[in-house]
């Protein structure tokens, strides 16, 4: 019985973590299922996001949470100025998808080697009481900050959601994701609505960043990698165009983890996630989500 | 005509007494880049088979250079299989992954294709890690062994004669590759699938058999890779960074064109090296910064990559004399 409770916790908390992943693949979901094209350094902005963070509660010693809106704000910024100089040039040229994956390719190694050269490689965490309070709910401990970062994943999915169908902008998104020229024949700004959609993406992945720094002891430039590749299995398990599908997607890889811990070993637990998303790419490239829960 | 086409060779036959006399006047430090920038070379050469002539976006290529250089270096250190005979041993394990890979390019497509083969490196390494029996796991694996005939040399002048043989090898692959059938039948499949299909060309097989040839070359390249830092280690040898790098190389060379993985590897690679001999003490991350740049300035500003922009202007030209 002691075994069964700590087993779980374990996939509780796995669970929990999934949750987390559905947040940090909802800004590369959302600019994949608009646009059609990857964005590659989307981990990174999730590090500058983690930075952000980092620098704004150590040096100004302002609430974690109130550093995921400014992240949110500063790496909206930060996104449009990158889809202007990386995305808009080469979008709409033949062979645009394949530019585009290399343009932020580029973004993405620039980003990187500036975090190193600015603030080195070494690993930074820093203390907040979110990260050292514990919950518990049925026996099940979590700590505060992980609790309020898996809410926050569900109520930055549910208001994506609700923004693509209810506001003007939000429905312009989705004209331009399902019909570009269409859009543009009544009238749509498309470059416009571009830039916007990239921005809110990557201004999802900054807030994502700082709240998962709340709890993620390991800040350093390549940080992003590991919830980058997490974001992506995420996305494709999802399939594209589907904003409530990398919530459900998240939660299954999370467990798939706990359940390869439990089973196997920590050491083989990344190797069943990889080798269970190799097999859902191959047999169903559409995502498990992609048909079943269609959006934008 | 006959006395431009003289013109072609003798500046041919300059460049290759150049390269071939360079380590005997130049400094260690000019010999070990340019060596390296050969090694790259070579890699993005063996990239561009599937990478540019398919126009199927591998970022996975470390894991090649990785089966490679751990197949040739356990058959080196456990059996006593010299490299020489390894290195082949090394093409036919990346290239039988390489097959998968293919196989996998059948359903992948762009992004999909590149995402999965990220994540099939991923794999690779940590299979290499989780069979520490066989591999070494985190700890690698040491060349302890000595001598030509193990493909282990004193000088780096020997180096470089090495990987100057492997990157023009590479070379002229690639200008025959791009004029026999297979090849013209892997560009058509690039272009327009369904057309390649119509016209007789066997999809399945092309496609496969284009990344077995892909990752048959890089696998051999692994091979040499090992005997030059005689030292092989999961994290250091499969690396994104590394199926960036001869990505990018290839790219900003001129993907889909024989001279491309060679010109992008000439102007990034001594580049990058020095910026990190100037600056790498103080600045890590400094190099790759260029890597960034460059990559974003050329699929930007100039599609086709230098060497495309190169014949562009040429036969503009050409065309303006006559």
């Amino acid at each position: 019985m002691v075994e069964f409770s700590a087993y779980t916790q374990l996939l509780v908390s796995y669970a929990i973590l999934g949750g987390v992943y559905g947040l940090t693949a909802l800004g590369l979901s959302l600019i994949w299922g608009v646009m059609k094209a990857v964005n590659w350094a989307h981990g990174d902005f999730l590090m500058v996001g983690m930075y952000t963070a980092f620098w704004t509660v150590t040096l100004f010693g302002i609430d974690p949470y109130i550093a995921a809106i400014v992240a949110f704000i500063l790496l909206g910024l930060l996104g449009m100025v990158t889809h202007v100089i990386a995305i808009e040039p080469v979008v709409e040229k033949p062979g645009g998808h394949e530019a585009t994956l290399l343009t932020t390719l580029g973004i993405s190694v620039i980003l990187e080697s500036l975090a190193l050269i600015l603030w080195s490689p070494s690993p930074r965490s820093f203390q907040n009481v979110y990260k050292s309070t514990y919950i518990e709910v049925f026996g099940i401990r979590t700590s505060v900050a992980e609790a309020i970062a898996f809410a926050v994943s569900i109520v930055a999915i549910v208001a994506v959601d609700q923004f693509l169908k209810r506001v003007r902008i939000g429905k312009a998104i989705r004209a331009v994701s399902q019909n570009p020229v269409g859009a543009r024949v009544v009238g749509i700004d498309v470059p416009r609505i571009r830039l916007m959609t990239f921005g809110l993406g990557v201004a999802l992945a900054g807030m994502a960043g700082v709240l998962v720094a709340t709890f993620y002891p390991n800040i350093r430039p390549l940080a992003g990698y590991v919830w980058d590749i997490a974001s992506y299995v995420v996305v494709i398990f999802a399939g594209l165009g589907t904003i409530y599908g990398v919530i459900f997607a998240g939660i299954i890889i999370g467990v798939t983890e706990g359940l390869g811990t439990i089973v196997f070993s920590n050491a083989f637990r990344q190797i069943l996630v990889y080798v269970v998303f190799l097999t859902v790419l191959l047999l169903r490239p559409q995502g498990l989500f992609g048909k079943a829960l269609r959006r934008v | 005509m006959e006395f431009k086409l003289a013109w072609k060779w003798v500046v041919i036959a300059i460049l290759l007494i150049l390269a071939l006399i360079f380590p005997l006047f130049a400094d260690e430090f000019l010999v070990s880049i340019l060596m390296q920038a050969y090694l790259w070379a070579f890699l993005a050469m063996s990239w561009d088979v599937i990478g540019g002539y398919g126009g199927q976006f591998s970022l996975g290529h470390a894991a090649f250079i990785a089966l490679g250089a751990y197949t040739s270096t356990i058959l080196l250190e456990s059996y006593g299989v010299s490299p020489w005979i390894g290195m082949w041993a090394a093409g036919l394990v990346a290239g039988a992954a390489g097959a998968l890979v293919g196989v996998a390019s059948l359903r992948l497509r762009g992004p999909f294709f590149a995402l999965g083969t990220i994540a099939f490196a991923e794999l690779v390494k940590l299979l290499l890690l989780y069979f520490k029996g066989i591999t070494g796991g985190p700890l690698g694996i040491l060349i302890t062994k000595s001598g030509p005939e193990y493909m282990l040399f004193e000088s780096q002048a020997h180096y470089y004669y090495l990987m100057f043989a492997l990157m023009i090898a590479g070379l002229l692959f690639l200008k025959w590759f791009e004029a026999s059938k297979f090849g013209i039948g892997l560009v058509a499949i690039r272009e327009d699938e369904e057309a390649a299909e119509g016209v007789g060309i066997n999809v399945y097989r092309t496609k496969v058999i284009g990344a077995a040839i892909s990752a048959f070359l890089t696998g051999i390249g692994g091979t040499i890779y090992a005997q030059w830092i005689h030292f092989i280690r999961p994290d250091i040898i499969v690396k994104l960074e590394y199926s960036t790098q001869i990505a990018a190389i290839d790219v900003v060379g001129g993907a889909g064109t024989p001279y491309g993985g060679l010109i992008g590897a000439l102007i990034l690679v001594p580049l990058s090296l020095y910026l990190n001999a100037i600056f790498g003490g103080m600045i890590a991350g400094l190099s790759l910064i260029l890597y960034g740049v460059v990559l974003l300035v050329v699929v930007v500003m100039v599609p086709g990559g230098i060497y495309g922009l190169v014949r562009r202007k040429w036969l503009s030209r050409k065309k303006g004399g006559e």
